[in-house]
This record gives structure tokens, sequence and C-alpha cells, in this order.
């Protein structure tokens, strides 16, 4: 049994060892956790839990469906890490036990990449021949900091949960959690350029959420 | 010909607007990419417009998770350790 203390340590951890940011090597881990070692299991658990949540989140309707799926993924990952080859990295290997789970519990949307017009939040900026006519204001040098505030990061993962299905998927995964472009073609089966396309429209309707948010704030 | 030309012409700040995300992942042909760079030199606007999708994206990356009730670690770890004591007794 590990103790509460060592399961609360490595949650308060969490933070400093987000997934992208892992030290331990795959290997490692993968050897720790063929041997029964319950500590690199725990830690597995501690590190991939918010990233898988949230993925979860892009594919399934509710907060209770997306837990339910990241407890299927890891008891997948404990039947299965006997079989991973390390073809791909731990990371992904995961994340596409997910995905499949997720996609066998009941998807949120039907699946389509559409690529027609779609709103951009660049309307009536530009002029007929494509000059800009509302310019972007300059945005405050402490941007990051003012756009990480709580109280903004909790808008921010609304704005991204109202977007069509695959541009949620795509930029949860690449700016989100860091994932590759490749990573990301092959877990959620798109081609590179519709990868782009879907990008793109995110990007752009995102940062016209933090111009508002910034607009908002200059006001006030 | 006609191609070459549309491909390496000046951009209007609607066009290059539209390339950036894929000028930031590198993912623009020779002459895509120079012509975006030409606008930059020329458009301070458009500037201040890629450096701010460069922030957004940014922010994303450094996005933390709002709460993420405890995890059901208890039952994971239990899954776990039945796994590995019914592999090393070698019955199911
Ligand atoms: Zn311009």
């Amino acid at each position: 049994m590990l103790p509460s203390a060592v399961t609360a340590t490595l949650r308060a951890l969490q933070p400093v060892c987000r997934v992208r940011s892992q030290t331990v090597s795959d290997s490692e881990l993968v050897e720790r956790l063929r041997a029964g070692d319950e500590h690199a299991f725990a830690e597995l658990v501690s590190t991939y839990q918010q990233p898988l949540v949230r993925l979860a989140l892009t594919f399934v309707p509710s907060r209770a469906v997306a837990e339910e799926v990241v407890q299927e993924t890891f008891i997948g990952v404990i039947r299965g890490i006997g079989r991973f080859e390390g073809r791909s990295s731990l990371k992904t290997w995961i994340y596409r036990i997910l995905v499949n789970r997720a996609r066998t519990t009941g998807a949120r949307e039907p699946r389509h990449v559409s690529l027609g017009e779609d709103r951009d939040g660049l309307a009536g900026r530009f002029s007929a021949d494509g000059a800009w006519t509302d310019p972007p204001s300059a945005w405050p040098d402490d941007v990051d900091d003012r756009l990480s505030a709580p109280q903004v990061a909790r808008r921010v993962i609304v704005a991204i949960d109202d977007l069509p299905g695959l541009q949620r998927q795509v930029v949860t995964l690449r700016d989100v959690e860091g994932l590759s472009s490749a990573e990301v073609c092959e877990l959620l089966e798109i081609s590179e350029g519709n990868q782009r396309v879907l990008l793109h429209r995110a990007r752009t309707k995102l940062r016209a959420m933090f111009e508002d948010e910034l607009a908002v704030e200059r006001r006030s | 010909m006609k191609v070459l030309k549309w491909w390496s012409r000046e951009l209007a700040c609607r066009e290059a607007v539209a390339l950036f995300s894929d000028y930031i992942e590198g993912a623009l042909p020779p002459r895509r990419k120079a012509a975006v760079e030409r606008h930059l030199q020329a458009c301070a606007d458009c500037g201040r417009y890629l450096d701010q999708m460069r922030a957004t994206i940014r922010v994303l990356g450094h996005l933390e998770p709002d709460d993420v009730p405890a995890p059901a670690m208890d039952e994971l770890l239990e899954v776990f350790r039945r796994f590995h004591a019914e592999e090393e007794g070698g019955s199911g």
C-alpha cells in the first residue's frame, strides 16, 4: 500500500512534472511498471491524469464520462504495458489507448474536417482589397501573466471547449499538451494538411478571444 | 507561370494573416515563406498580429488544468497490484 503522504506529495509535485518536461526516461519507467513497481505506477497516474482528462473531454460530453475513460485507459496501460514495444513514445502510446476508448464511448459530435467557411473573429477588419481597416492594437508587455491569471485561464478552457471537435482536439494536443504534428496526425488519423488548417483556425479564434479579454481589461 | 506568379506575388494583410500559423509551424514552401517575410518587413500591423499569435500559443502551453478531483488512485493501485499478483502466481 502506498502511504497517502506519498500520493499527496506526488500530487503536489504535479505542476512541475508536467508531461512534456518529464525527466524519467520511457524505458526506465516501462521497466519499473512491468516489474510491478507501485510507486512508478502512482507516478505515471499523477503525471498523466490531468492531461488525459483534458484530452478525454475533447471527445466525450461530460466530466464524469471523461474520468471513466481515463480510468479505463490506466487499466489498459496496466494490462498492455507488457506488449509496449517502444515504437512510439510512452506518452503517444497512452494517448492512443485513451483516444480509442473515448471513440468507442460515445462521441460529442460527428467527426469530420470541414474546410468550408469558418468564423475566425476577423470579420469586418479588412477592406475589400485585404488591408487592415481595424488593425490589432498592441498588447501590454505583461500579456503572458495577464492571460495566465486563473480567472482568464478558466475562460480559455471554456473557449477551447466551444471549438468544433477536431479543432478542439488538435489545439489541445499541439499547443496545450505540446505534442508534435506527426504525433497528432497519427493519433487523430488526419492528414498533415488538415491538421494545419484546424490548428490555424483554432489559434486564430483563441487569439481573437485573448484580444477581447485584454480589451475588456483595458476598459475596466 | 501564372501559378508561380501567384505563389510569389505580394500578399495582402488578409492573406498574410491566413498564413501565420503555417509560418510558425515552419510549414510554408520557400516562396510563400519569403512572401510572408517581405510582407512582415513592410507591415507593422501584421507583425503585431504575428506576435499576438505567438503569445497565444505560449499562453496555451502554460495553461494549468482546472482542478481535477483526486484521482481514483487507490482503485487503480488495487488493479495494478492484483494484476501483478496474478502474473507472479501464474494463474488468473
Ligand atoms: Zn499586413
